[in-house]
């Protein structure tokens, strides 16, 4: 880890009974927690595994706390560079989600940051599911959302999609570089659908509809943030 | 619940294409295979804490639904079972009475408020005397920790207890 914080938790001084206990972190980093949570059938389960494990608790409860966080961001970014071979899951892929299903919890911009990692990684399977999702709800993730905009802008130029304000709502995105980095090109479309987008106390329903972009790059959108949006086809 | 528009669709290049009896498009992703060490130290694991668990095979390529509808090639989300199961013509016995599953009737498990949590093949139902009670064998891959032969009840808390028997004879 190259975090010191990982490895000298009393470096936070007077404060350092607030960072994680370094056990927990071990034991949800650990082959058996991994053989356990990777034995669910469903991202649900999954998640419902995560949340009501002791180990996660016992981080929770200090979570709330800055350096805490701070310390479960830098794990992440240590976690996400020992994965081993690319061409096999990652060998952290559990952990990672776990972790980054924590942060969200308390503070999703910092999940949103340590999930930009987790979603360029080609061999992670739990966990960039939830980054790609933590990106799309999150003010960073519209911000990157924006700096590919020229996919949006084809769509709008088309006017094939009528989705209001698309492109300022963090809860709908992005191109298919986003979902799928590697492949930005050629990528076929999407299905066409209406999505009933909720911010805030607000809820409306877009219509999305996929069409080639002119330079047949293909349009793929994202609808997001957690327990407020549906799609219906 | 997040969505992405998409996913595991036709239109996902990490989907196969795969549809039930009525032609519904059965969602499913590929996942990467896990490493060979990972996957020897998960079989380990299992095996040392399951005491009927006999591994058929490590690979983390395909889950449990993925074994019963997929063909062990890809991840199908456990949730759409009962859809899978009505669309192929299943129907459902009686969950408990023993001695009337057979070999390859679908076992679906479910976990605390009703949640589906895991399905498995019924490989073999013998009756034991001694106990007056049947010993019921199944086959299910546990998530991305491999394939295993199993008592029906002899499963890690997660993936829940036996609730439903699915078959095609009747």
């Amino acid at each position: 880890m190259s975090s010191r914080c990982w490895e000298r938790p009393h470096r936070y001084g007077r404060r350092g009974a607030r960072v994680i206990d370094r056990n927990f972190l071990t034991n949800i980093e650990s082959p058996a927690k991994a053989v356990a949570w990777g034995s669910v059938g469903s991202r649900a389960r999954l998640e419902s595994a995560v949340l009501t494990d002791p180990d996660v608790r016992g981080v929770l409860k200090a979570l709330g706390n800055l350096t805490a966080q701070r310390q479960l961001v830098k794990r992440i970014g240590a976690l996400v560079t020992m994965g081993g071979s690319p061409e096999y899951l990652h060998r952290y892929d559990l952990a990672i989600f776990a972790y980054l299903r924590m942060l969200d919890i308390f503070e999703p911009e910092f999940a949103a940051v340590a999930a930009r990692k987790v979603a360029a990684l080609g061999n992670t399977w739990w966990s960039r599911g939830l980054a790609f999702r933590l990106r799309a709800s999150s003010r960073t993730a519209s911000r990157d959302v924006d700096s590919k905009a020229t996919h949006l802008e084809r769509i709008d130029d088309s006017e094939s999609v009528r989705t209001g304000s698309t492109r300022s709502s963090p809860d709908v995105v992005s191109s298919p570089s986003i979902i799928y980095p590697d492949m930005a090109q050629g990528f076929e479309l999407a299905e066409s659908g209406s999505v009933a987008i909720r911010t805030g106390h607000r809820q409306k329903t877009d219509y999305i509809q996929y069409v080639p972009a002119p330079n047949h790059t293909s349009p793929y959108a994202i609808a997001s943030t957690s327990n407020t949006v549906g799609v219906r086809r | 619940m997040t969505h992405i528009v998409g996913q595991g669709s036709g239109s996902d290049p990490r989907s196969l294409d795969l549809h039930t009896q009525r032609r519904w498009r059965v969602p499913n992703e590929l996942r990467p295979e896990m490493a060979p060490e990972a996957r020897r130290q998960a079989v380990k694991i299992i095996t040392g804490a399951y005491r009927t668990a006999h591994p058929l095979s490590s690979s983390g390529r395909y889950n449990c639904a993925g074994l019963v509808f997929g063909s062990r090639r890809v991840v199908i989300d456990v949730e759409h079972t009962e859809q899978i199961l009505r669309d192929d013509g299943y129907s459902m016995l009686d969950a408990d009475d023993p001695g009337r599953w057979d070999t390859g009737d679908v076992v679906v498990y479910r976990l605390g408020a009703n949640a589906l949590s895991h399905v498995a093949v019924i490989h073999s139902v013998k009756p034991k005397p001694s106990t007056a009670a049947y010993e019921v064998i199944v086959v299910s891959a546990w998530g991305q920790s491999g394939e295993y032969r199993h008592e029906i009840n002899d499963v890690q808390p997660l993936l829940g207890t036996p609730s439903q028997i699915w078959s095609k004879r009747c």
